[in-house]
């Protein structure tokens, strides 16, 4: 039921406004029900597509209309659900719900137009609004001192790829004969010459690669997502990271002409920035001490993975092999739609933390000792899966990408070959850094030592959404061939071939032959916990050893469990030392003592790490306005004859123009 | 059917009976060599039997995750063997549930939750040694992925039977340059992830020089004893994949008889002591490594087998 | 490949993948007497490959390389080397470089790329069944080489380096040319032992002066000897 969609937007509409009139309670659930039905009309929608839905206003007097392919459908529906926990739960600052609940519903409307909309103007403006959400959402909850400045960062940069967009557009307009629908850019992009062409596809890749955290634009994630409570960071890589993924892909595979020359060297553009930006957003990440900016930084990377799939599709596709390019494009989406659930998990995990007084930072509180089982397993499931540990989803769909970029070897073109080969290097790094970085993740912020800083339990929301996100992404894993099937139609619309249904073999998960490779998720839920017999068996005649419970053992001395724990420096410090020509990390200690510099009265220690791109592309950026704006300031000198000359100049200009 | 479920099992069997041995001929060759008498051979055994009868002390600060983990780390790599060709050249009946890539990821999924156990019950050395084998593992799991990309390359396939077959079948591929570059970069892996001299010292005894070691710190009783066998068998079935599968894939029973499955279980495990051997020279006339030397050591074979896969790009 | 290679030509690309391996050992290897003993394997393989191709090509004049290989380097250049050096070279174990060698390697793995690129036009006037092997390992050699003669502050591994150039050139030269003159062979031999030994007694001048091989710090020109400095030797 397609028309469940509409639903959803009017039910944001009403939250919105409700939010805005004060009626918090009532408001939140309108935007829960609504992302409900979206879920619900995308899912029953899904294996066709949804039909032609408008709705009832208008633009420039044209009904705007929505129309939904089975990919969106699909990518909404995965950034959806944890959407829904997300507006469930609402953010854990309670006095500053209105602000939140009406950002998330204009996160909410900008996603569905993203997803939906056919023409250039309404899509402009629904990207601006799925933006601006964002921001209102960050501004409202403002947990650190920063958000106005971070903020700003992001809303700078975002602005940076709309232009991009809006240029792209434009372009491919022209092509068009002039008209924005969305129809005529596939007919608008053939038209363009080989450069114009190429060039289109660098400012698709800039205007969606900004809000997808791609090099060197991940560098407003974190300070934006740490801003915020982990219910925003919920919705930014879910439901708003999925739709900026599906913009990019629908420029890239749909309007630019399926074989062009040039088009295998945008290829190995997408695909070298992707791995790069896989690798730095992932190094990172690792070196975080916060959740939201560890997960932000997290969501970059499989941002990145996604885009390096999309790359190798794109390579595929000029080298002339369309089944390749199918199944590249379908790990691209699969990859994000898995993250999205996971991802959802682990913020909302840290919101429990945080409702419960445990603050952001990661620390060794023996969180999961002291809660619930549920929550610890579905921290669990959503950690393993975005570090890629059987058998959940997120381990099938970077096994998928690798097997993606290991097609390499089909290719004729000896650079596509060779891109791929060294793409899949870079990725294996990523892969291994990203399971050191949830190992930290899992390890400093939910176990260790919890005798101290502890005010309540987690709240019993957190504790199942927690859990349902864990299984959704066993669930999603398990699932995956019967799953897969909701993606064949875009396929076969795409590539002319059944990529999607080809991927699976009975349940085994194949890419394309299963004389290649192939593995099941489902086979080893059922076949790991049989081999536990064995240990199980071996252990059935030690019954009778008792297991004795004791404080650790720290060689005989007296040591305060909670100033000898782990930090995450501590954990993140052989990596940052060794790979210090990426951090440049600094490090600085203040002492201050009495008289003799034996007592010494207060240490400070600081750390950080620097950014890459901060310093070298956008400061001086930043200094360039401010030197401009230094200039200009003569225009506002106060003296009334130059503001008179001024408007002479004025007079004098649009005469000119007007008279031409 | 029947016939190779029954095989499964005697490679399971296998892997379990077998794999504490190879640590003990291990341990008891380098004595020889540095003129020692050392352990009897099967002193991994009676460690083993030990422990099984030993009363367990768990952390008062750990979490389930502490007591689940022995199982998984015990778990991971038998489950590998039921996938790799350990007696047999053709896939056995369990075999259809991962390729070789997968089964690296199988082998990550033990040492994730290894981490996990280390970090969990607030002892002060466990995280050190955590935090540290990822810094050894970021290097060196890429390097699994990548020799079998180049597998890949080769072969056509990353299952490790038609990668089996396809190196049995023509000696030219498997002479090239690039399968040279291969074998050392996964020799210098398994140093690596069996914690073997070069990159740490499996016979030390102090906590802050320790890399895989120290993770285990905290178990005791039947939990230290499912840790250290399953590190046996962890250090077999990467063995196992070197030699059947890339180094010297003859010997293993072709046909599905039972006497040729008997039959290649001492070929195998000769093939292992001769690698005991390698090892054994490597071990004896390398020193440890500074701890930041060790990331040089990945890197090298990081780059090592890279640089045979972009052969292996050039060539194809 | 269309045809099956041969045994002999199996065995030469295993000839190749180990001279390859050497290359990368010699750029991540920290001590002299390593580079040394990884210059000697490599000027092995580099014989074991010319003998090889000789019995594919029925060439006696590779032959002749090789046995002009096998005595000139691995023997004569460490006996040079070890005459007109003191010990005190040999044993120190750590050579100084300008990089480190993560970076190094990555380089040399960029270097590798090159070298393949390198090599493709040239492929077509090679055998097919030595294509993968001889001329692409060779240039690589050739060029990690070149790479570590620039980036050691030592003046022995760098005098390595340039060997290693020249073993790298032979390695793609026997298989480009099957009849190579024996003479020529014959004079860079014996052009490169004059090499070795002229380098060689420069290198205990140097260390006789300074105390030290570190040519990385002889950063400066002086006019005027410095007083003390001992007499030039």
């Amino acid at each position: 039921m397609p028309e469940l969609l509409i639903a959803a937007f009017w039910l944001w509409v009403a939250g919105l406004a409700l939010a805005l009139l004060g009626a918090t309670q009532v408001s939140r659930w309108a935007i829960v029900l609504g992302a409900a039905a979206g879920i619900w009309g995308a899912l029953s929608a899904l294996p066709q597509g949804g039909g032609e839905l408008s709705l009832p206003l208008t633009l420039y007097d044209q009904a705007v209309r929505l129309h939904f392919s089975p990919e969106a459908l699909w990518l909404m529906a995965f950034g959806l659900i944890p959407g829904a926990l997300a507006a469930a739960l609402c953010t854990p600052l309670r006095a500053r719900r209105r602000g939140w609940l009406a950002g998330s519903a204009l996160s909410f409307l900008g996603a569905l137009g993203v997803f939906g909309l056919q023409d250039g103007y309404s899509f402009l403006i629904a990207w601006e609004l799925m933006s601006l959400g964002g921001a209102v959402m960050l501004l409202a909850e403002h947990t650190s001192l920063e958000t106005g400045r971070s903020t700003l960062y992001m809303l700078a940069l975002l602005e940076v790829g709309a232009v991009a967009i809006l240029l792209a557009l434009l372009l491919l307009a022209q092509g068009a004969a002039g008209s924005l629908g969305f129809g005529g850019f596939t007919a608008g992009g053939a038209h363009l010459s080989a450069g114009m062409r190429g060039f289109v596809g660098v400012l698709l890749l800039v205007g969606f690669g900004a809000k997808l955290g791609l090099l060197p634009f991940y560098e407003w994630f974190p300070g934006a997502y740490a801003s915020g409570s982990g219910a925003s960071g919920a919705l930014l890589s879910g439901v708003v990271l999925n739709a900026a993924f599906f913009a990019l892909s629908r420029g890239l595979i749909d309007w630019l002409p399926a074989s062009a020359p040039g088009l295998l060297g945008l290829g190995v553009l997408v695909t070298v920035i992707g791995v790069l930006s896989s690798i730095l957003a992932v190094l990172f990440a690792f070196q975080q001490d916060d959740w939201r900016r560890l997960l932000s930084f997290s969501s970059a990377e499989n941002a990145a993975i996604a885009v390096t799939s999309l790359g190798a599709s794109l390579i595929f596709r000029g080298d002339g092999r369309s089944d390749l390019a199918g199944l590249a494009w379908t790990v691209a989406i699969l990859h994000l739609s898995g993250h999205a659930l996971a991802k959802g998990g682990l913020f909302l995990a840290a919101d429990g933390v945080f409702a419960a007084g445990g603050g952001y930072r990661l620390a060794q509180h023996g969180w999961l000792r002291t809660t619930s089982l549920l929550f610890g397993i579905g921290a669990l499931f959503a950690t393993m899966s975005l570090a890629a540990l059987p058998p959940q989803i997120g381990f099938a769909t970077e096994w998928f990408t690798f097997q993606t970029v290991f097609q390499g070897f089909h290719l004729v073109s000896l650079g596509g070959r060779l891109t791929l080969a060294l793409a899949g290097a870079g990725l294996a790094i990523t892969a291994a850094v990203a399971l050191a970085t949830f190992v930290k993740a899992f390890g400093i912020g939910l176990l260790g030592d919890g005798r101290e800083a502890r005010s309540a339990p987690i709240g019993w929301g957190y504790n199942a959404a927690v859990l349902l996100l864990g299984l959704a992404v066993l669930a999603t894993a398990v699932g995956l061939p019967v799953w897969l099937r909701g993606l064949d139609t875009a396929d076969v619309v795409r590539f002319g071939t059944h990529a999607a249904r080809e991927m699976s073999s009975g349940w085994l998960l194949v890419p394309l032959t299963d004389r290649f490779a192939f593995i099941s998720p489902s086979k080893l839920v059922i076949a790991m916990p049989l081999l536990a017999i064995i240990p199980l068996l071996l252990l059935l005649n030690a019954r009778r050893h008792a297991v004795r419970r004791a404080p650790v053992w720290y060689g005989g001395l007296r040591e305060d469990p909670q100033r000898s724990a782990t930090t995450t420096l501590t954990f993140a410090n052989a990596m940052r030392t060794f790979y210090s020509f990426i951090y440049r990390p600094t490090l600085d200690t203040a002492r201050e003592h009495r008289a003799v510099s034996y007592f010494i009265r207060r240490l400070q220690f600081e750390h950080d790490i620097a950014d890459v791109f901060g310093p070298i592309l956008f400061a001086p950026v930043r200094r360039a306005v401010w030197r401009i704006s230094g200039r200009l300031r003569a225009l506002q000198s106060g003296d009334l004859n130059f503001y008179l000359a001024l408007l002479g100049i004025l007079l004098i200009v649009i005469l000119a123009l007007t008279l031409r | 059917m029947a016939f190779r479920i029954l095989c499964n099992a005697l490679q399971a069997i296998v892997a379990l009976a077998l794999s504490p041995l190879i640590g003990g001929v291990l341990s008891r060759l380098k004595e020889i060599v540095q003129s020692k008498r050392g352990p009897s051979v099967l002193q991994p055994y009676r460690d083993l039997w030990k422990l099984f009868h030993k009363d367990e002390v768990v952390s008062d600060q750990s979490s389930w995750i502490f007591r689940a983990t022995p199982y998984v780390v015990f778990v991971t790599p038998l489950f590998v063997v039921l996938l790799i060709p350990v007696l047999t050249s053709y896939p056995l009946f369990l075999a259809f549930m991962a390729d070789m890539v997968g089964a690296g990821f199988i082998l990550a999924l033990g040492g994730f939750f290894a981490c996990l156990g280390a970090v969990d019950p607030a002892n002060p050395y466990g995280p050190m040694g955590a935090s540290r084998t990822r810094m050894v593992g970021f290097l060196a799991e890429p390097v699994f992925v990548i020799v079998f990309f180049t597998v890949s390359f080769v072969a056509g396939s990353t299952i490790p039977y038609i990668v089996q077959a396809q190196w049995t079948r023509s000696a030219g591929s498997f002479l090239a340059p690039a399968h040279v570059l291969l074998i050392a970069a996964f020799l210098m892996l398994i140093l690596a992830e069996a914690g073997r001299i070069p990159v740490d010292n499996p016979t030390g005894h102090f906590e802050l020089a320790m890399i895989d070691e120290s993770k285990g710190l905290e178990y005791s009783g039947r939990g230290a004893a499912l840790m250290k066998w399953g590190g046996h068998m962890k250090l077999m079935v990467l063995m196992c994949v070197f030699l059947n599968v890339l180094v010297t894939p003859w010997g293993l029973a072709a046909r599905q008889q039972l006497a040729a499955v008997l039959l290649a279980i001492p070929l195998v495990a000769l093939k292992i002591l001769a690698l005991i051997l390698v090892l054994v020279v490597i071990e004896s006339s390398l020193s440890k490594l500074r701890l930041f030397r060790i990331t040089e050591f990945l890197g090298a074979a990081f780059i090592t087998c890279v640089a045979a896969m972009i052969a292996r790009t050039f060539a194809a | 490949m269309s045809h099956l290679p041969s045994l002999l030509a199996a065995l030469n690309a295993l000839a190749g993948g180990l001279f390859l391996l050497s290359a990368f050992a010699m750029v991540a290897t920290r001590q002299t007497r390593g580079c040394l003993a990884l210059f000697i394997y490599q000027s092995l393989l580099l014989a074991a490959s010319a003998f090889l191709l000789a019995g594919e090509y029925g060439s006696a004049h590779l032959a002749g390389v090789g046995v002009v290989n096998l005595i000139s380097k691995p023997i004569v250049v460490p006996l040079i080397l070890r005459r007109t050096l003191s010990s005190e070279i040999y044993t120190r174990r750590e050579i100084e470089q300008a990089l480190n060698i993560p970076t190094s390697l990555t380089i040399a793995l960029a270097l590798a790329v090159l070298a393949y690129f390198l090599a493709i036009p040239i492929l077509q006037s090679v055998a097919p069944q030595f294509r993968s092997a001889n001329v692409p390992i060779g240039f690589a050699g050739l060029l990690l080489g070149a790479y570590t003669l620039s980036v050691r502050r030592e003046a022995v591994p760098m005098l390595i380096g340039i060997l290693a150039m020249e073993n790298g050139a032979f390695f793609a030269g026997i298989a480009l040319s099957r009849e190579l003159p024996l003479i020529v062979e014959l004079a860079i031999a014996s052009d490169g032992l004059i090499l070795v030994f002229v380098a060689g007694v420069l290198v205990r001048t140097i260390q006789r002066r300074l105390g030290s091989t570190r040519v990385g710090e002889l950063a400066a020109l002086r006019e005027a000897q410095a007083p003390g400095a001992g007499r030039p030797a």
